[in-house]
């Protein structure tokens, strides 16, 4: 629900220094794509215990350690993958 | 189709596999997706604005680059790709870190099984490749970590998969078939019965010369000793038997008209001229009349100035600052230079063994020392 009372979102004064040289936003970027990577191992991650669940088997740590997609299920992991590279990537390079 | 298992290949816990895919599907996004869609961008957007505004097209490398430079689409392509590139390396790389005495073990029982291992560790690394590490793979071919290191190998051969999203086949190995069925197909009648491959890396080139020509003695030479422990120790590992040395492929120690063919793959594009100029001497040294020597790389430079900028992105990008020596060579009359005859030179086309949208340019060129 909408808040009746809106806070403020800025503060006055002068605009917020610039923190990022060229050089660093070139590695905040790189540390993003590294972030991403750990997201979608941890999305996969989840999809095992999910899988698991649905055969009835407990997820403790040696059953998800050996568990191996089979092809369908690796097919549904690269269309994941590929939506969430489709959604980081958007603003970065859209003409 | 996954890589396939072999004694040497990394053990990936879930999550490594995980970020493992993940990189690769970056890898398919940026040179699958976007690669192509850049060169629809420039002919439909970026090149008719150009015009229109200098009443000619973009003519030269240089005015393309001008134009790219200001496209968002190439400059985020070009931080995806880079960004992808290290990413790449660091991710296999803790996973070989993390088990690094296991496979330094497993490659040494491998090599005792089969095959044989000469190292050199008073060769001198040449200075183009302490220049640079190449692919920008941390330590390139050549840094040793430990006693008996393997570590360059267990990265690349993982590394490389995961970079061509499997393009280069379950063993790495596709350039390589091709180069040998190219031999084949120029020489019919050729029965190699000594081969050498030169800037062997992993031996995923290798190991198709063996396939190809069965009985021949097979020879692998590269510079990095880690590279060349694991080479030796995949090989053994999946049955077969190659002699491995470390050497300067300018200058072996393999006595003169000692092989029937000297073979590289993907090596060329990493020497500058006058290492390529070395190299194809030496392969005239080496071979016995009859002899063949076949390099499967770039055939040229693209004349296009906008593929010839694309061809330059990983000279800027992905430290190979010679790739262009080995698209601009004269090579019958570099050939002829190096002893072989221009009239016994040959190029094959192979366009279609890896990433046709990017290598449109690649073969085999070599030539048959009388």
């Amino acid at each position: 629900m909408e808040p009746t009372v809106k806070r403020r979102r800025y503060a006055n004064g002068p605009p917020r220094p610039q923190y990022l040289s060229k050089a660093d936003a070139d590695r905040a970027a790189m540390m993003v794509l590294a972030l991403a990577a750990e997201v979608s191992a941890l999305r996969e991650r989840l999809d095992t215990h999910e899988r698991l669940a649905e055969g009835a088997l407990p997820p403790t740590p040696a059953a998800v350690e050996s568990y191996q997609a089979p092809e369908p299920v690796e097919a549904l992991r690269a269309d994941a993958r590929r939506t969430l590279i489709d959604r980081i990537t958007r603003v970065l390079i859209g003409d | 189709m996954p890589q396939q298992r072999h004694a040497l290949l990394v053990d990936e816990q879930h999550d490594e596999r995980s970020r493992g895919a993940f990189i690769a599907s970056l890898r398919e996004f940026t040179m699958g997706g976007l690669y192509p869609q850049l060169r629809q961008h420039y002919d439909a957007v970026l090149a008719p604005a150009y015009a229109a505004r200098h009443g000619r097209p973009p003519e030269s490398v240089d005015r393309v680059r001008a134009v790219m430079e200001q496209s968002q689409l190439y400059t985020g392509f070009s931080l995806m790709a880079r960004a992808t590139q290290e990413l790449l390396w660091d991710t296999v790389g803790e996973t070989v870190e993390r088990q690094l005495p296991q496979l330094n073990d497993r490659a040494a029982t491998a090599r005792a099984a089969r095959g044989t291992l000469q190292l050199n560790p008073s060769l001198p690394l040449p200075d183009y490749v302490a220049a640079v590490d190449i692919h920008v793979m941390p330590g390139g071919f050549h840094t040793d970590l430990v006693d008996d290191d393997v570590f360059a190998g267990a990265l690349y051969d993982r590394g490389v998969y995961l970079f061509a999203f499997g393009g280069l086949g379950p063993l790495n190995d596709e350039l390589g078939v091709a180069t040998a069925a190219a031999v084949k197909r120029q020489f019919p009648d050729f029965a190699p019965r000594r081969i050498l491959d030169l800037g062997c890396g992993a031996g995923h080139a290798t190991l198709p010369l063996a396939d190809a020509f069965p009985g021949a003695e097979i020879h692998a030479a590269d510079i990095g000793a880690p590279m060349l422990r694991y080479a030796a120790g995949r090989a053994a590992a999946l049955g077969y038997s190659i002699h491995f040395s470390q050497q300067d492929a300018r200058s072996t120690t393999f006595a003169d008209d000692s092989f029937d063919l000297v073979c590289s793959t993907l090596l060329l594009h990493e020497m500058p001229r006058p290492a390529i100029l070395a190299l194809l001497r030496e392969c005239h040294r080496l071979l016995r009349p009859g002899g063949v020597m076949a390099h499967h790389d770039l055939l040229r430079w693209p004349d296009d100035p906008y593929d010839a900028f694309m061809m330059g992105w990983t000279t800027q990008h992905n430290n190979e600052p010679y790739e262009r020596a080995s698209g601009t060579l004269d090579f019958p009359r570099d050939c002829a230079a190096a002893g072989f005859s221009a009239a016994d030179v040959f190029i094959v086309s192979e366009p279609g063994a890896y990433l046709e949208e990017v290598y449109q340019v690649s073969g085999i060129r070599g030539a048959r020392k009388r």
